[in-house]
């Protein structure tokens, strides 16, 4: 038993220094054993209390211990927790001396606290949004094993068939977002979507009221939709009694089941982000065929399968597609046309927003480094100036080691502080950023700034404090006492580390700078976008939807339609007017819509385009150039041949030379005849590559779709007046805004608009710190040789000279900095890309601005210097 | 080296360099001594008291001593420590000063007469 209790003794013993270890372990357990079994001969009670003590002391002795081995023998001023004793200050004690030393000099700490707020601020923002969009990851059941398959929307025969026949999948399910309208005595919009039964159960969405929709609610004779938690407060007021009950979507009546619960939000790849109402299809509705492919189809993983296992088994099904419907799907060589490749939900969701957000998260930090150097500058002039104190303290015996340990505690202090500012800021900044951005980043609704987010900000926050605060640390802690006599005793004079100082000021201009040429350079290629030639001529044109409503059949709708056109042409100050599925640069961000198909010149082979339905007067309203023939009128269709009008590049790929007027092309098996061929519309924006699209006439070809835009050349009449007139010809249609056709278009450049502002927010704040920063070095220069200064006056050396050579000396800085920057640059131009479309080619003009830019900072950082330098009376100044 | 750098002592090392003031001794030995001078005022336990030798070695107060162990130690216990002549210096300047105060402290009453702790 006792030896037990000593073999543990000597195992605790362990803790301590290796020094004491090898000097004495084997007698201090020697010791112990000795004086437990001593004190067991006066019983068991004694030789207890003989362990504890053992115990006890061992482990009191090992902080002792180990502070004695570190102390190395310093002499001690007095006994206490106070006094310079090496490392034997505690944190707590440390903490202390560094607060009370900040709270004596507050405008230092202010200064210092509010740089690393700002610089933070800006970081967190841009983490928080990059956390909510990018890393966050979905909130449905098992998101990760979530998959989309890809290439476009798909058909409804198909999905089923997967269903069927690809077991990668453990549940797959179909979501296509459309808009529907709420049948009433006022015709409203609702954004909704049309679901396969498992797909809300698939995504995890959960009822607040009601239930989700079963497999058979059709087989069993039930039309039946789920409410959105949104749209059920919005319209239907809350009312808990909305279930059960009827609402008359597109004239057809359905039965509400349930309300989804608030929480759930809808996944805006598949469906869009608003969802008012969900409507499960119906299987045997004869519209979906294998031609119209609007649904979206995701799945659910099966245990054990890969992404790349689905994509096999998808691409076997595609291959089989290819051979049982070769019109469909396959290409003239019989290879599958439509490859249907998976991708997880996660990547899809994300899109294109990584490469944006992750230029402006560079850019927040290359802020937050032009701030520390900031800190760092006005941390070593604060350490130049209490010099005398600390070379005292050590040369009353302070170890260097406790003055560095301070030192370092303010600036992590600082930065702490700076961090908590910074958070602040950040809730305000995230919101800014929020009401902002245009609508373009997916999930941005969501993004807040979460503990996460602040923790990674934290750590942010230390390492910054600890690389502005370990230089001018370092250097003031070496302060030797009698260098620092010396000096004291005769008159302030000599460098205190303006070398690093210059150095930090020399990188801080580097900084600016590399974010200067990239501001400028993304401006310089959002105002290219803006002045693209769009291929039409969008002044005095309006754009104005209207949804004419599913209720009515093709030939309805083809007829309200031409209504409509009528009787908008009828306004006297309308020259033209037409419509079709959107308008140029409408559909924005890269997104396509809505129809594609093959022309070919025989029949079989063909060449992929977009397929526009457009009435009558569509060109002309736009303001379209026509190269050869003209667009559609009325009756084109009813002369027995059906029309089709090329746009340049569609009419370059199918018959590469001049197009005449008449030739024929095939559509399928349609064959249709070359009426006209228009100069390329930007249909897509002005960002986007310029594809082939061919049009046709809506009457004929388009009337499945009954959400068109309509396109007004000239003024338009007030809107109620339009309403009126809008609900004369068509009394069921849901009419939109009339948005003036430069509107739209800048609504669709708007993502890079926001994004070379924030950019060049953060370029203005880096460049106005580095400018703060270069004039407070060159003022604290100044003052510091004010008395060298004011020899040189005495002698006559003129002060207008000297207040030269201070511009001189910020130019020159600014000039190597900037230089320094720009060669960062290069390398890292092409990334700008991805910001704004043409964002990475630095031509004169930028680099003009740049210039100019950096010759007026130059000139603002040295005013203040210079003008004290001019000014210096020698006889104030010596005397 | 001035000796008014080592004070002042710390209790414990005290009472150590008291028991060796009489004269060399082991560690078993100074914690007897220390046992029996200070009674139950003071704990002194194994890893702190050979703390405090080293301590005091390290400052040049205390050194091993060359004493012939005798038959009945066992080998552990045989290094024996005493006073260097610094160490000797120390310890009475120390008492001087614990005695300079305890005169202050019977001038102020604070001291009934006869008893005074220890």
């Amino acid at each position: 038993m006792i030896r037990v209790v000593v073999a543990l003794y000597g195992l605790a013993l362990r803790l301590l220094p290796r020094g004491l270890q090898d000097d004495h372990h084997a007698e201090i357990v020697a010791l112990f054993e000795r004086t437990v079994r001593d004190a067991g001969a006066n019983g068991a009670r004694a030789a207890c209390a003989a362990v504890a003590e053992g115990w006890l002391g061992a482990l009191r002795a090992v902080p002792g211990a180990w502070r004695d081995e570190l102390a190395g023998g310093r002499s001690r001023l007095e006994w206490g927790p106070r006094g310079e004793r090496g490392k034997t200050m505690s944190i707590r004690m440390t903490l202390r001396q560094a607060t009370r030393s900040l709270v004596r000099s507050p405008r230092v700490t202010l200064g210092v606290v509010g740089l690393f707020g700002l610089g933070i601020g800006a970081t967190v923002t841009v983490l928080s949004v990059v956390d909510g969009v990018l890393v966050r990851s979905l909130p449905y059941p098992e998101a990760d094993r979530l998959v989309v398959v890809q290439d476009a929307a798909h058909a409804w025969p198909d999905f089923r068939d997967w269903q069927e026949t690809v077991p990668a999948f453990e549940v797959l399910a179909a979501a296509s977002g459309q808009t529907f309208t709420l049948t009433e005595a006022i015709p409203q919009h609702l954004e909704g979507a049309r679901i396969s039964a498992e797909f809300l159960a698939m995504m995890g969405a959960e009822t607040s009221r009601g239930r989700l929709p079963s497999a058979d609610e059709y087989a069993e004779g039930r039309r039946v939709t789920v409410l959105g938690d949104a749209a059920w407060r919005r319209r239907w007021g809350g009312d808990p009694e909305i279930v059960g009950r009827t609402i008359p979507i597109d004239g057809i009546a359905y039965q509400v089941i349930g309300i989804l619960d608030a929480a759930f939000q809808p996944p805006d790849v598949l469906t869009g982000t608003e969802v008012d109402v969900w409507v499960p299809v119906d299987p045997a509705d004869p519209e979906l065929t294998r031609h119209t492919r609007s649904f979206n189809v995701a799945g659910r993983l099966a245990p054990g399968v890969s992404v790349e296992g689905a994509a096999v088994q998808l691409e076997a099904r595609a291959i089989e597609f290819a051979s049982a419907f070769p019109d469909l799907y396959a290409d003239d060589a019989g290879e599958p046309r439509r490859r249907f490749a998976p991708a997880t939900l996660a990547d899809e969701t994300r899109g294109d927003a990584r490469g944006p957000l992750s230029i402006l998260l560079a850019g927040a930090l290359l802020l937050l480094l032009v701030a520390c150097g900031n800190a760092a500058s006005i941390l070593l002039a604060r350490g130049a100036s209490r010099r005398g104190e600390l070379a005292t303290r050590r040369a009353l015996g302070g170890g260097r080691r406790t003055i560095l340990a301070q030192l370092l505690a303010e600036s992590t202090i600082l930065a702490v502080a700076g961090w908590g500012v910074g958070v602040a800021l950040a809730v305000g900044g995230v919101e800014l950023f929020k009401t902002l951005e245009p609508g373009d980043l997916p999930r941005i609704g969501m993004v807040s700034v979460d503990l996460r987010v602040a923790g990674v900000a934290l750590l942010i926050a230390v390492a910054a404090g600890a690389l502005a605060g370990f230089v001018p640390a370092w250097s003031g802690s070496r302060a030797s006492p009698a260098a620092v006599l010396r000096r004291s005793a005769s008159g302030s004079r000599g460098r205190n580390g303006s070398g690093i100082r210059r150095g930090l000021v020399l990188g801080e201009a580097a900084l600016a700078s590399l974010l200067l040429v990239g501001a400028l350079t993304v401006v310089q290629g959002f105002s290219e976008l803006t002045v693209i030639e769009p291929g039409f001529e969008p002044d005095g044109v309006y754009a104005l939807s209207i949804d004419v409503g599913r209720e009515l059949d093709e030939e309805g709708r083809a007829r309200v339609t031409e209504a409509l056109l009528d009787r908008l042409g009828a306004f006297p100050d309308v020259h033209d007017v037409g419509a079709g599925l959107n308008v140029p640069f409408e559909v924005a961000g890269g997104n396509r819509c809505c129809w594609r198909g093959s022309l070919a010149l025989e029949e079989g082979d063909g060449a992929d385009a977009w397929v526009h339905p457009v009435t009558p007067g569509y060109f002309s309203a736009l303001g379209a150039r026509f190269r050869v023939g003209r667009g559609f009128v009325r009756g084109d269709e009813a002369d027995g041949t059906d029309p089709v009008i090329l746009n340049a590049t569609a009419a370059e790929r199918i018959f590469g030379g001049a197009t005449e007027v008449g030739q024929s092309v095939f559509f399928g098996s349609r064959r249709l005849r070359v009426i006209g061929v228009i100069e390329d519309l930007r249909h897509w924006g002005p960002d986007q590559p310029v594809e082939a699209e061919f049009y046709l006439p809506y009457g004929t070809d388009g009337s499945w779709a009954s959400g068109l835009t309509f396109a007004l050349r000239g003024t338009p009449p007030a809107s109620e007046v339009l309403r009126a007139a809008v609900a004369e010809a068509a009394p069921r249609a849901v009419v939109g805004e009339v948005r003036p056709m430069h509107a739209v278009m800048a609504r669709s450049l708007a993502r890079y608009r926001f994004y070379t502002m924030v950019l060049t927010v953060f370029a203005a704040s880096a460049l106005l710190l580095a400018c703060t920063g270069l004039g407070g070095t060159l003022l604290y220069d100044a003052r510091l040789r004010a008395y060298e200064l004011g020899v040189r006056a005495a002698l006559g050396a003129g002060t207008g000279a000297l207040a030269v050579r201070v511009v001189a000396r910020a130019s020159l800085t600014v000039a190597i900095g900037s230089g320094v920057g720009l060669l960062a640059f290069w390398p890292v131009r092409s990334r700008l890309g991805a910001l704004v479309p043409g964002g990475e080619s630095l031509d004169p003009v930028s680099l003009a601005a740049f210039i100019a830019v950096l010759a007026v900072s130059a000139g603002a950082a040295a005013w203040i210097p210079a003008r004290f330098v001019a000014r210096t009376d020698p006889a104030r100044v010596l005397g | 080296m001035d000796i008014r750098h080592h004070l002042p002592l710390s209790p414990r090392d005290y009472l150590v360099l008291l028991a060796l003031a009489e004269g060399p001794r082991h560690g078993y030995g100074i914690l007897g001594a220390v046992t029996e001078q200070a009674g139950d005022m003071v704990t002194l336990d194994p890893a702190n008291l050979y703390r405090s030798l080293k301590r005091l070695r390290r400052d040049g107060i205390v050194d091993e001593a060359d004493v012939p162990p005798d038959e009945d130690t066992p080998t552990e216990q045989r290094r024996y420590f005493e006073l260097t002549d610094v160490g000797r210096a120390v310890v009475a300047a120390e008492a001087r000063r614990l005695a300079r105060l305890t005169a202050v402290a019977r001038e102020a009453n604070l001291l009934d007469d006869g008893v005074v702790a220890g």
